[in-house]
């Protein structure tokens, strides 16, 4: 697996265990399914900083990262990589 | 620096109306930016205050606060080009993002949440005022504000708790040489305000208005019955903050814009959901009894966390919830701080004042100085007082006194006498209690004076219990506090002392609480000469004191309304400034005689 496909499943708990939200597939729409809501959306950010040791500075974020869990697991990766160096620890 | 504040989102409810066109008309309440407000401070001093309700004269108003603001203009002489900042009480800018993905989401924020929207607002209504003067502050921020700005403190803890902000139920500041650092924030998915208010529904009174009246209503029930419901539904977690897993079940745009899920929830674990109207069952007091104590313990829980936390021995507290009484006064008996200030006006109304104190304090030092008794409000000229006098000239008699003595000595006559009266004097009070200027007052040791005042001016129901206003010299020789205890908002309940709970029938409620207001000479000289007179006359120097207002109208503002709730009521008599006014013909047939002395 890649480094990316590797936080699928982090995230997939992420939803189910912290957010008492259970997704279908790593390309479900999380949008289009109405899985995140505004709420929804912020308390994800959190649980992404809390789970995976990055900042997400909410009023710069792009929405679109946050489609499935693929693209957030795209998105986490590649903030790692950008704040750290290196791919995310796990909390 | 002269800087307003205002509150409200005036378009939020046409929003919500024209996306969910068939809701009934008290789940429109479900909504953000009602208790429009306008607040102006200058030279961080607050000169002026009030909701926009008492001059549209819609209860929780949400409109513009125009006519808020050009009384705020008017009181200190200055015009609207000369105000340096204007700062409304929500930011909702920084969680755009979110807003986005959902299209009536993203509808929502840019006709109602958008700093754009707030622009256009402002056009609208204060057209020529510059954009660039234009400050979007955060709700909970501007919250706590209010509170840590009027504390008169230096260094506290400060909780905001409500429904909700932008996206948060609670947040945490320490407010430390005029800063406020935050140290905690937790998500509106978990608010416990929202759920006291979807309880509320429940119970068939309205959301995000009658809360107090669940309040009310808990001292008759039993809390044990639905412990373990309320104790399963909010999780206190070991971090300090709370999980209300019922408000996490709504899954679709209409669940959470509705709360369907968790309403669904409640009916399945509680029962059926009350129909307004319909009769009060001991099921429904142990409902409002247990959801009380959740309050009150997750209040504690909250509370405790961050004072450990920080070591802060002081607590500042607004927000919705803040409103309160029966939490505030469990904290206040905790002993988990040294001192407790609830800023007086906890609701919305008061974040237009927080948003304006914000920014103020980032342009210079605010005063560290306790908030007076917020008489911020109007007051009516002697001409419109002559002019509201000759209106109602086929319908009234007028007596003028010459001095405050001799006013509140005729009035404590009254009120020894068993009667009912109107109190209308000086300015008018910001947030929702009247604390003696726009005031109905009583004899409080009379056994039916409850049922009466309710029944000829209040029309509320039966089991809400009515506030004291007792001197500061008196307040330990009636309720269970220390000398000199001043408690000047009427936030906080305290148990009257046990020996005077039968004496005091119309203030003491059936646990043998009060929400006690305190007046000095200090917080208002003339409301406390009248008390001291009613000492004389009663050997109490305490009214039963409740706001000059009917069902579902706000509280009076000008001399025409105070005479024209007179004359439309059983109120026995009124006085406005040093004038008695009583009417021309009898009373109203459906109006009640005077009380008897128990």
């Amino acid at each position: 697996m890649s480094e990316v496909e590797d936080l699928y499943p982090i995230v997939m708990n992420l939803f189910r265990q912290r957010l008492d939200v259970q997704v279908e597939t790593t390309e479900t729409d999380l949008f289009e399914t109405g899985t995140i809501d505004s709420l929804m959306f912020v308390e994800l950010t959190l649980q992404l900083e809390d789970v995976f040791g990055i900042t997400i500075p909410i009023d710069k974020v792009e929405f679109e990262n946050f489609r499935s869990v693929a693209t957030i697991a795209d998105f986490v990766l590649a903030q790692s990589l950008a704040q750290h160096g290196k791919p995310p620890r796990v909390c | 620096m002269k800087i307003l504040g205002i509150s409200g989102l005036d378009n939020s409810l046409s929003f919500k109306q024209a996306h969910w066109p068939h809701l009934q008309e008290r789940e429109y309440r479900m909504c953000q930016g009602y208790d429009a407000a306008a607040a102006l401070v200058v030279d961080g001093v607050v000169v002026a205050a009030a909701a926009e309700e008492r001059f549209d004269r819609r209860k929780h108003s949400a409109a513009f606060p125009i006519h808020a603001v050009r009384y705020c203009m008017s009181e200190a002489g200055i015009a609207l080009e000369e105000v340096d900042e204007l700062a409304h009480c929500f930011d909702y800018t920084p969680y755009r993002a979110a807003f986005m993905p959902d299209p009536v989401a993203r509808q929502r924020y840019q006709q109602v949440y958008s700093k754009e929207a707030l622009l256009a607002r402002v056009s609208r209504h204060l057209p020529g005022f510059s954009h660039d003067r234009v400050r979007a502050v955060n709700h909970h921020l501007s919250h706590a504000a209010s509170a840590y700005l009027t504390s008169g403190w230096d260094d506290c803890l400060v909780i905001v708790i409500d429904g909700m902000g932008e996206v948060h139920g609670i947040s945490v500041y320490q407010g430390r040489g005029g800063r406020l650092d935050r140290i905690a924030q937790m998500s509106a998915l978990d608010s416990i305000g929202i759920f006291y208010s979807l309880v509320t529904l429940h119970l068939g009174f309205d959301f995000n208005a009658d809360e107090y009246k669940i309040m009310g209503l808990a001292p008759y029930g039993d809390p044990r019955r639905f412990a373990a419901f309320f104790d399963e539904a909010v999780e206190l977690c070991r971090d300090g903050s709370i999980r209300i897993s019922p408000l996490r079940l709504n899954r679709t745009r209409d669940e959470r814009e509705n709360y369907l899920a968790t309403r669904r929830y409640l009916a399945e674990h509680l029962g059926p959901e009350r129909c307004p109207d319909a009769e009060l069952t001991e099921t429904h007091r142990d409902i409002a009894a247990g959801l009380q104590a959740c309050l009150d313990k997750t209040l504690l829980h909250i509370c405790r966390h961050f004072a450990d936390k920080t070591g802060l021995g002081r607590l500042a507290l607004a927000g919705g919830v803040a409103l309160n009484c029966t939490a505030n006064g469990a904290l206040l008996q905790s002993g988990l701080f040294d001192e407790i200030y609830v800023q007086p006006a906890a609701g919305d109304d008061g974040a237009a004042l927080g948003a304006a104190l914000y920014r103020a304090g980032r342009h210079e030092r605010i005063p560290t100085t306790r908030f007076q008794v917020p008489y911020l409000g109007p007051m009516p000229s002697p001409q419109d007082v002559r002019s509201a006098l000759r209106q109602f000239a086929a319908d009234i008699v007028a007596t003028p006194f010459d001095t405050l003595e001799e006013t509140c000595l005729a009035a404590s006559q009254c009120i020894a006498d068993g009667e009912v009266i109107g109190w209308y004097r000086g300015r008018m009070e910001f947030g929702p209690r009247a604390l003696g200027h726009r005031s109905i007052l009583a004899d409080p040791g009379r056994a039916d004076m409850r049922d009466r005042i309710n029944a000829m001016v209040k029309k509320r129901e039966a089991f809400r219990p009515f506030a004291p206003a007792v001197s500061v010299e008196q307040v330990h020789q009636w309720f269970a506090v220390p000398p000199m205890t001043e408690l000047p908002y009427m936030i906080m309940t305290v148990n009257v002392r046990d020996e005077f709970q039968r004496a005091l029938p119309a203030i003491t409620h059936v646990n043998g609480s009060a929400r006690v207001q305190t007046v000095s000479p200090h917080d208002d000289a003339a409301f406390h000469s009248l008390l001291r007179a009613v000492g004389k006359a009663t050997g109490r120097e305490m009214v039963l004191n409740t706001s000059f207002n009917v069902k579902g109208q706000p509280i009076v503002n000008t001399p025409v309304e105070a005479i024209a709730t007179f004359l439309s009521t059983g109120i026995d008599a009124l006085f406005i400034e040093n004038i008695l006014i009583r009417r021309r013909s009898p009373r109203p047939s459906s109006s009640v005689p005077p009380s008897h002395p128990s």
